[in-house]
């Protein structure tokens, strides 16, 4: 029996995807690059590629406007995919013959057993059950919106990446050498790194 | 005609509406509500600039005081105001998520170079433009693309 971790997808995240990868991924809208292995699930891909958006934002300053709009998107294709899956639902129990409305259910990601009357109303029950994890997912996204246009963010102290340091490095050994498998962080890291250093030589010109 | 068929067969209809809403149409509704409100969220971006503040609510260096004795500039933070290019060449390009604020000033990228991330909204204007501006805006676009037929 295969096990969870390979049915389930791995995919790219912000420290892991190349710079390549985001802006392909960003200019077409197809987020199939981002699985690196396993079975790709939209929702998932969906979820990754927001966090990436998220980070980048935030390490290129326009953070929360991106956010805002991310949030009230996701929050909006979640809503709008509880009610198709519920609508489904309920055309399936009143009209049970109906395979067009049953390959939809099945695309949506809920198993439906047309072994017997019995199995296939135990299915649909068990499908509107399992339906409900989007109105967790949908207010999960809502609770984030109220929490970015009402109260104060915290805003945490600056850390030292991995990227950080890798860009540190970079430029004392190598600068300016952008390879074609740089990651997005590292970029960002990279870039940041840069015009701290050009500042502080126009400082010391300036001073100097 | 059974009220059980005329049920079926408006939800038929319910569906085929919910089908059609698509991750692209929703981005390029969003997008067109930005569009819509570039000015507010540009004149926001200004508006900070004028008050020394960058979008992460940092503060902009004061001017030197050769620049307050000799050119006459307030004391304080820097504005990046000069002419006014500067602040008028600020837009929004919002062809595509993610948004970018952009300038069309040629000093734009020398003054993000010098200055960090100067374009963009800080959270006390986002909360303005959600609350006064998009929220019902985007809320009534939910509503028309989810409200059963």
């Amino acid at each position: 029996m295969k096990s969870l971790a390979i049915l389930r997808g791995s995919y790219h995240h912000y420290e892991t995807i190349t710079l390549k990868t985001f802006i392909e991924v960003a200019n077409s809208g197809d987020l199939r690059p981002l699985l690196i292995k396993g079975r790709y699930d939209h929702e998932e891909a969906v979820e990754k590629w927001e966090r990436i958006i998220q980070l980048n934002a935030k390490a290129n300053g326009s953070f929360n406007f991106d956010q805002y709009f991310y949030l009230y998107k996701s929050y909006l294709l979640l809503v709008a995919k509880h009610t198709k899956v519920r609508a489904l639902l309920w055309r399936l129990a009143h009209n049970p013959i109906d395979y067009t409305v049953v390959q939809e259910v099945r695309e949506c990601g809920y198993k439906v057993d047309m072994t017997n009357s019995i199995t296939l109303a135990q299915s649909v029950e068990r499908a509107f059950r399992q339906s409900d994890n989007l109105i967790t997912k949908y207010n999960s996204k809502k609770n984030e919106l109220d929490r970015l246009t009402g109260s104060e963010q915290k805003e945490e102290g600056p850390k030292e990446t991995f990227d950080d340091i890798w860009a540190a490095l970079s430029l004392a050994v190598a600068p300016m050498i952008i390879q074609d498998d740089i990651r997005l962080s590292q970029y960002n890291a990279l870039k940041k790194r840069i015009e701290k250093q050009s500042k502080a030589r126009k400082n010391g010109v300036k001073h100097g | 005609m059974s009220v059980g068929f005329l049920f079926v067969g408006r939800l038929g209809e319910y569906i085929a509406k919910l089908q059609q809403v698509t991750e692209e149409d929703v981005n390029e509704s969003l997008l067109q509500i930005i569009r819509d409100h570039e000015e507010v969220i540009t004149n926001m971006n200004t508006d900070q600039l004028w008050e020394g503040e960058r979008p992460d609510g940092s503060m902009l260096p004061d001017y030197s005081p050769t620049s307050v004795q000799v050119f006459g500039k307030p004391e304080g933070p820097i504005r990046l105001f000069d002419q006014g290019d500067f602040y008028r060449g600020i837009f929004l390009d919002a062809d595509q998520f993610p948004v970018m604020f952009e300038g069309r000033d040629e000093k734009t990228e020398m003054l993000k170079s010098d200055y960090g991330a100067i374009l963009g909204i800080n959270e006390e204007n986002l909360r303005e433009l959600n609350q006064s501006y998009l929220k019902d805006e985007i809320l009534s676009y939910f509503a028309r693309i989810l409200s059963p037929l």
